[in-house]
């Protein structure tokens, strides 16, 4: 079992990632504190999501060493995959929401499947996490009839259900209007304090990244170009580092 | 049959493409256990209810025409049924059922499960489980008949030594 106690929460030693000819991750070496917001930040195709496919085992890497709380989980089989998953929740990209089932069976699902209990009893866990997104009352509408942000809303809702220690966010606010981002990157920060989860978000946003980020990582084809807190990468020279502040400050210059 | 293995295929692929099977996998549960099992179980079956209501079917339209067409009461009519069907045949044809209905199961689910790229790649895997499935029925259809007739020489044998 994992051990919650270890001071690493995130320990990525020398990660190779390969698909046929093409070499995704080239040796990734990254530690993630308990409790540490880290943003992972690069442009479109450089492996960002491959990131947290291989950390929670959805893809396997090629080389080196995934550390979760201790636990060395690189070279687990699928079977002794599934309850490290539990304590590591990833909110994917898109919703992904069960949508032949309502709201409060999505978020229950977990529930149900590791404690054995009934929707019925799942009920006050459902509420409570709805409430925590911000979305009190929705439980018995279809996943597939409310809107997109929502959507995502209920993915995290579903994720925090079962009680992750760390929590992986895929381009949580990707493809969302900026009053619902800003909800978003609130509610990842609110979470993380309260819950005290350590959580992992890969973005391409500058902006909310200097805004709730503890530590920044910029990744660029597949190697970190440059880490360190927000003072750290605000002083940066490295050039994609100073192209993404850039374009953050012209955004919020238009704002 | 044709249809649920289809829906099976679309719906499984669908699931994929938009990572909800990788959603399942995420928190903790497993996709074999949730989704693919159960549907391999409700094929099978489905099959057997659809051959019990094809036999029925069969049976009473049979009747009806001969009723109404050569005057054959209902009596007669069933009581030739036994002298036409043997145990072998009915075992034969439920090991058929079982058959088809596993090969069908495993192959839309296969299929589906391991779709990829988006909607196109949903479309290839029903287009694929159909193409599959019909070849793979034929194929099992000679397959059980073959072993069929090899069991029954073999009976027919034996009981020709003992007697």
């Amino acid at each position: 079992m994992t051990n919650p106690s270890a001071s690493l929460a995130i320990d990525f030693q020398n990660v190779v990632k390969r698909f046929g000819e093409r070499t995704v991750l080239k040796g990734i070496n990254l530690e993630v504190k308990r409790g540490e917001i880290l943003f992972i930040l690069g442009t479109s195709g450089t492996g960002k999501s491959v990131l947290l496919k291989t950390l929670v085992g959805l893809l396997r890497a090629d080389e080196g060493n995934i550390l979760i709380e201790g636990k060395d989980v690189a070279h687990l089989s699928e079977e002794d995959y599934l309850p490290i998953r539990r304590h590591c929740g990833m909110v994917f990209q898109h919703p992904a929401l069960f949508d032949s089932m309502t709201v409060g069976q999505n978020i229950a699902f977990g529930l149900m499947k590791h404690e054995r209990k009934t929707y019925e009893q799942a009920l006050p866990r459902v509420r409570e996490c709805l409430e925590l997104v911000g979305l009190s009352g929705v439980e018995d509408r279809n996943a597939n009839e409310i809107s997109y942000g929502m959507q995502k809303r209920v993915s995290l809702a579903r994720t925090l259900a079962v009680g992750p220690r760390i929590l992986l966010f895929d381009e949580p606010t990707t493809g969302l209007d900026p009053i619902t981002t800003r909800q978003i990157n609130n509610l990842i920060r609110d979470l993380s304090r309260r819950l005290q989860t350590t959580a992992l978000v890969v973005s391409h946003d500058m902006e909310c990244a200097l805004e709730i980020a503890d530590r920044i990582i910029v990744l660029s084809e597949g190697q970190i170009v440059e880490q360190g807190d927000v003072e750290h990468i605000l002083k940066s020279k490295v050039p994609l580092v100073v192209d993404f502040l850039a374009e953050a400050k012209a955004s919020r210059g238009d704002a | 049959m044709e249809k649920s293995v289809a829906f099976t295929a679309a719906e499984l692929g669908t699931m994929r493409v938009t990572e909800q099977i990788d959603a399942i996998r995420c928190l903790g549960a497993n996709p074999f256990q949730e989704i693919i099992i159960p549907r391999v179980l409700a094929i099978i079956a489905a099959s057997f209810a659809l051959l019990s209501a094809g036999l029925l079917m069969s049976i009473f339209g049979g009747l009806l025409l001969a009723k109404v067409f050569a005057g054959i009461n209902a009596d007669e009519y069933l009581r030739h049924i036994p002298t036409l069907i043997s145990w072998p045949s009915i075992a034969l044809g439920l090991f058929k059922c079982l058959v088809f209905a596993i090969v069908l199961a495993t192959i839309c689910t296969f299929k589906g499960y391991n779709a990829s790229g988006g909607a196109r790649g949903v479309g290839r895997a029903v287009v694929e489980t159909a193409v599959s499935t019909m070849v793979a029925l034929v194929v099992a259809d000679w397959g059980t008949s073959l072993l069929a007739d090899a069991l029954l020489v073999l009976l027919s044998s034996m009981i020709g030594r003992t007697a």
